[in-house]
């Protein structure tokens, strides 16, 4: 950090493996959503870029860069308490079990859950990883291609071909059509 | 749970694109801005007419100067002080500056006028808005210079390390307006020499969440 506060930018890499892997893992235990905890993380070292002409020399970084961190967390929560996020999806639309359910219901959708539970861990890890992220965690595609270290369009294709091969998984009559 | 690879050359980029200067400079700017404010505060005073001794004596002029200034570099020290540590001052310290420094002021002006009982004289025609005036003129420039020394450097309370700097130079316009002002009856203490420490701090508070929180502009 006293090299990066001095003005040697290629002292950068340096403090970022040094900082960045923990603090990822400590946003990520608070917040509970890795995309959110990657923004967070950009805005952590973002702050201590800009501060960086004021670093006291011999100071500790790791609590500064933590402080920073969960000052961003609590903003964060608060402002997520205050306004909550509103789910654009119905889960009836997407079949999954509402309050009024009857056990018969209930039986069902389990038996559809662990069917494509089994289905999803016998794909590829790659197609597998891709599925998750979209359309188990709700990432879009770019969020999921970052994270992922892939462009948008090796993504787009990833999710694809998992969803046609998880299909015949699901649907007993597609898998008898199949050949 | 591990790192998006992409993360390390985005987060670079976006750093190019908002640059921040390195310590050498903060450290030139600092010393400029902290002097600029020293300066204005001092230039200012004497194009104002600087102190009016009158017929109050030496050692008294001498004791209001000491008290006002031993007040004024307590609290800029307990606003800007960081010691080693990157982290924000404790929240105790700068509450009791913010709230401490101006009663102290108050008692000061009482107890060492009450020497010289002619300055408590009641002053019906002066009720203290030239002095309440001139405080905020002198801290002005200082407050945001000093401001500006600490940008985007409090974790958490940057409104509350402003705050403290606005009882700061409060404090240290204070002194200057003290020499200046031969009136210490307790109203017009209240409103020309008291009122500019609550506006101060206010105004401080403001800039704090604007120039000194992280999160400002």
């Amino acid at each position: 950090m006293d090299r990066y506060a001095s003005g040697d930018e290629a002292a950068f890499d340096q403090l970022y493996d040094a900082l960045a892997p923990r603090l990822y893992r400590l946003l990520c235990r608070r917040l509970r959503d890795d995309d959110r905890a990657c923004e967070l993380l950009q805005d952590v070292m973002l702050r201590i870029h800009q501060a960086r002409g004021s670093f006291i020399p011999g100071s500790h970084v790791r609590p500064w860069a933590y402080a920073i961190a969960e000052h961003l967390v609590i903003n964060d929560l608060r402002r997520r308490k205050r306004k909550p996020v509103a789910s654009d999806r119905d889960p009836d639309e997407h079949g999954s079990a509402s309050a009024d359910s009857t056990p018969e219901d209930l039986a069902h959708w389990s038996e559809i859950a662990a069917r494509l539970d089994a289905a999803v861990a016998r794909l590829p890890p790659s197609l597998a990883a891709a599925f998750e992220l979209v359309r188990t965690r709700g990432l879009s595609l770019a969020q999921a291609a970052l994270q992922l270290g892939i462009s948008v369009t090796a993504a787009k294709v990833r999710v694809h071909r998992a969803c046609g091969l998880l299909r015949p998984a699901l649907d007993p009559e597609a898998r008898k059509r199949t050949p | 749970v591990s790192l998006p690879p992409a993360l390390k050359a985005q987060l670079r980029d976006r750093l190019r694109r908002d640059p921040s200067p390195p310590r050498p400079r903060r450290a030139a700017e600092a010393l400029w801005l902290s002097a600029s404010a020293v300066a204005a505060m001092v230039l200012l005073f004497l194009q104002l007419g600087g102190a009016h001794v009158g017929a109050r004596p030496a050692p008294f002029l001498a004791g209001v100067l000491a008290g006002w200034g031993v007040l004024a570099a307590v609290a800029t020290v307990a606003a800007l002080h960081r010691g080693r540590s990157m982290l924000d001052p404790p929240r105790s310290r700068l509450i009791l500056t913010a709230t401490l420094v101006p009663a102290a002021a108050f008692a000061w002006m009482l107890l060492w006028n009450a020497l010289y009982p002619q300055t408590l004289a009641p002053t019906p025609g002066r009720p203290g808005f030239r002095c309440l005036g001139v405080t905020l003129l002198l801290a002005a420039w200082p407050l945001v210079a000093l401001a500006l020394t600490r940008r985007r450097t409090a974790i958490a309370r940057g409104a509350l390390v402003g705050a403290a700097l606005g009882v700061a130079m409060a404090a240290s316009a204070g002194a200057l307006v003290a020499l200046w002002c031969p009136i210490a009856d307790p109203a017009h203490t209240a409103v020309g020499h008291m009122l500019p420490f609550v506006l101060l701090a206010a105004l401080g508070a403001i800039i704090g969440a604007r120039i000194v929180a992280m999160s400002g502009r």
